[in-house]
């Protein structure tokens, strides 16, 4: 069969197919697991709706429960119940392979598979893996895979990917020894360590604002801005996941990877270009910029606490020892709150506040940047006694928008300022439908654009900045705070900010 | 959440000056406080020569629904308007939308016109243009004139190839559409909603080349077989002669009721088969590539309820000129 590289595709010319996948097999490892139905396949089913899978394309699902190739398609159909004709027409394309990710024979089985396929659906031999299987299992199918050469590129032009999910790591040492077994097996370049925030539209479109815009950018730095906040807050509590939770923690679950993913998108240099490593070159510079406590400083710059029980919305819930599968003596924290310098021209002098917590009022994902004062206030006092600082924030999620909080006179004989807000909403300027996030990041992955995907240097320098704190938290002495459910978080968060002579937003 | 639309207050005014109308505008406003922020992406013209031409038009545009939020003007010149009375007859109203929790406003203007105002139609609408947004003139039926006033206010004019003739014309009179968008283009950027209903089939048709193992196919098309209605198969016709270069006598095109396109290709010593079909009774598209004793493959792509609105809605999404519909037209009218 002639190679088709150098052919060019003239009835491609004109139509906007340039986020449609190239001919490929998606290969799920954990394809009987939660993500593959929750998250991986309603995806999937967007992209077919959306025509940005080619012809030539299947699915393999790996997992050790027993399933037939049947089984599997009607569990992936079942899982997109409301999907076109077009899932239906996709899903009968998929293929099960059931075994132990130890065992040789899940491999000779899944290389065989590969093959079968590319025969008769023209695949070409382009591999995207995906890694949805608990974390200790990583290494494992990354080692099999390159024992059994399907990691391999067998003609030129050909692709193999892997899609790696979060957490990576669960410390800056096993993240290193992680990417040790990766590396041994892929060059980074074939590496996608998904955080699935980056792919969010309005994450997204932080440096939208940023960057286009003649406006933001000049005062986007220590001269006009007196403080930063993030906040990522869950109004959920761990639910049935708290046997992970015990393991991981508000610092491993959000902190390292999500906060951190946001913290570096807000404060990073303009990048020259928005390609993959322009945009990740500037990110990894801004975590670098992040000065790293040392032992003294963690216990006055950082909160971390548990919920006790309270109510939310409406309902009574349990504290967070009292959940499923929790240590009623756990010292895990489900909320951080923390005070970071960043030592850079920059931002130098500008506290940066995050927090983030579960079952605090609201799901909420915003980042708010307060403004200095001005030098000199021309009214007195009844004039502008309901005059706040200026602050622009950039709301994530859930109503994802930016909020520019100004003076304006009041209207009337007398003079009076007071603050008010002006909202941007996403949802009303820009009617398109909005890509999930994970729908973004697997045509990404079949694409090959690898911009929001994590690089190895930045999931390394984030295990740096929080290695201080895990280290610290391994003593029971270390405070742990206790706020009631369906609030803000603990007093001693309150305090942190006033001690610096700030108060929290309230989103 | 899916989008709801409902109409509020409405101003009718008849024999007034245009100014009558801004100021019309500006009082709904007022009297609806939560319309004093709008979100709006363009002016949208619809010209009509009928009463029942308007209607449809504006139940395409509410069956859009709040996705494109716009400034709709609606310009009613029956035929022979020009020799009437001077008039203009106006109904003005706001819009209310919602889209996943945001309230979304327009407005809605519609003109009657006759006599001078029908004939100098571009001075009526300048004062209802939005500032700095695109101007988008949509002709209903029809195409228009060379010169007509208002192609220099638009920066788009959306026209259908498919209904510009009348039912039963034939081939003459898509002939004359052909050749009258050919002339339009070479001013304004044209968008074709028949070009844009055909989307679904180009697309997949192109996308089966993708990947090394069927690109090869393309370089090497030995047969094109298209059927359909008239003016459809003749823009899709045209289109694959334009991209592949091939020649009339390889394009077989066949009358029929549902599109469909089959190319028969050739690389080295393997033939194979590209189809794409839409199939009797489904709202379906359905493709497949197969090689000779090689891979194939099938795929089926659910086509949207309502045509029209889904063309307009792509046409608004990109009011850039179409290289590939241009070549293509013209190529197809030289056909016919």
């Amino acid at each position: 069969m002639a190679s088709g590289i150098q052919t060019p595709n003239p009835l491609i010319e004109g139509l906007d197919t340039g986020r449609q996948a190239p001919p490929n097999v998606l290969i799920v490892f954990g394809a009987s697991g939660d993500l593959t139905s929750r998250k991986l396949m309603p995806a999937l089913a967007r992209l077919a709706h959306h025509r940005q899978l080619p012809g030539s394309f299947a699915v393999v699902g790996v997992a050790r429960t027993e399933l037939s190739d049947d089984d599997f398609r009607d569990r992936m159909a079942e899982a997109v119940p409301n999907a076109g004709p077009e899932w239906g027409s996709l899903v009968k394309n998929f293929r099960y392979v059931s075994g132990d990710y130890a065992e040789d024979a899940t491999f000779e089985s899944l290389g065989k598979v590969l093959e079968e396929i590319d025969r008769e659906r023209g695949t070409g031999g382009n591999r995207v893996y995906y890694l949805a299987t608990i974390p200790g299992v990583f290494g494992e199918v990354v080692t099999q895979l390159g024992k059994f050469g399907l990691a391999k590129r067998s003609l030129p032009g050909q692709f193999t990917r892997i899609v790696i999910e979060k957490p990576y790591g669960r410390d800056l040492d096993s993240a290193e020894k992680l990417d040790d077994v990766v590396h041994s097996v892929f060059n980074e370049s074939q590496v996608y360590r998904i955080d699935h925030y980056l792919g969010k539209e309005t994450v997204q479109n932080v440096m939208a604002l940023r960057f286009a815009n003649a406006i933001f950018e000049p005062i986007w730095d220590r001269r006009y801005i007196d403080s930063v906040q993030i906040t990522v807050a869950e109004a959920d509590g761990v639910g049935h996941r708290g046997g992970f939770y015990e393991t991981a923690g508000a610092m491993r679950d959000i902190v390292q990877n999500h906060l951190l993913q946001v913290l570096a998108i807000t404060l990073m240099e303009p990048p020259s270009s928005m390609d993959a490593n322009g945009i990740r070159d500037e990110k990894v510079k801004a975590l670098h910029a992040v000065d790293i406590l040392s032992p003294d400083e963690i216990e006055s710059n950082v909160v971390r606490a548990q919920y006790a029980s309270g109510w939310v919305d409406g309902a009574e819930v349990p504290g967070y020892r009292d959940e499923e599968d929790v240590d009623p003596n756990s010292h895990t924290e489900s909320y951080v709150a923390m005070r970071l310098k960043v030592d850079n021209w920059r931002w130098a002098g500008v506290p940066i506040f995050a927090r983030t917590g579960k079952r605090l009022p609201k799901r909420v994902t915003e980042v708010a940047l307060q403004f200095q004062a001005v030098p000199h206030l021309p009214f007195d006092v009844a004039q502008s006694r309901n005059l706040g600082p200026n602050a622009l924030v950039l709301r994530i999620q859930p109503d994802e928008g930016i909020t520019l909080r100004f003076g304006a006179k009041v209207p009337g004989q007398s003079f009076r300022v007071r603050t008010v807000s002006m909202d941007f909403s996403y949802g009303a300027a820009f009617l398109e439908e909005t890509p999930d996030a994970y729908e973004r990041l697997l045509l990404d992955a079949m694409v090959g654009d690898p911009t929001l995907f994590i690089r190895s240097d930045e999931v390394e320098q984030a295990w740096r900045i929080v290695a201080p704190l895990q280290e610290a938290w391994k003593d029971p002495a270390f405070p742990l705070a206790r706020y009631e459910a369906g609030t803000w978080g603990p007093t001693e968060a309150d305090r942190l900010l006033q001690r610096n002579g700030r108060q929290w937003r309230t989103p | 959440m899916s989008p709801v639309t409902s109409n509020t207050t409405t101003w009718v005014g008849s024999g007034v000056a245009i100014s009558e109308v801004v100021t019309a505008l500006e009082e709904l406003r007022r009297q609806e406080q939560r319309a004093s922020t709008r979100t709006s992406v363009a002016t949208l013209i619809m010209v009509a020569r009928s009463s029942e031409e308007v209607e449809a038009a504006e139940t395409v545009v509410d069956h859009l629904g709040v996705r494109h939020p716009a400034r709709i003007v609606t310009l009613l010149v029956p035929e022979g308007a020009g020799d009437g009375p001077d008039c203009v007859d106006a109904e003005v109203s706001m819009h209310a939308g919602e889209a996943e929790g945001h309230a979304i406003w327009s407005d809605q203007i519609r003109l009657t016109v006759s006599g001078g105002p029908a004939r100098h139609r571009a001075s009526l609408l300048r004062p209802l243009m939005l500032g700095d947004l695109p101007v988008v003139v949509w002709y209903v039926t029809g195409l228009p004139d060379e010169g007509d006033p208002l192609l220099k206010l638009a920066n788009a004019v959306i026209v259908d190839t498919k209904t510009a003739p009348a039912p039963g014309e034939g081939e003459p009179a898509i002939h004359r559409a052909f050749e009258q968008v050919g002339a339009l283009i070479r001013r304004n950027t044209i968008i074709d909603l028949s070009w844009n209903r055909l989307e679904p089939w180009r697309r997949l048709l192109a996308s089966q080349f993708e990947g090394d193992v069927y690109r090869p196919f393309v370089a090497n098309v030995e047969r094109v077989e298209v059927t359909g209605k008239l003016a459809p198969r003749t823009i899709l016709a045209g289109w694959l002669a334009s991209r592949l270069q091939i020649g009339r006598e390889d394009m077989h095109l066949y009358d029929g009721r549902h599109v469909s396109i089959k190319l028969h290709c050739r690389s080295e010593s393997e033939s194979a088969q590209f189809v794409v079909e839409r199939t009797s009774g489904e709202r379906m598209v359905r493709s497949s590539a197969a090689i000779d004793d090689g891979p194939s493959h099938t795929e089926l792509l659910g086509l949207p309820d309502d045509a029209l609105p889904y063309a307009l809605s792509s046409a608004l999404k990109k009011l850039e000129r179409d290289r590939v519909y241009e070549q293509a037209i013209k190529l197809a009218g030289g056909w016919l």
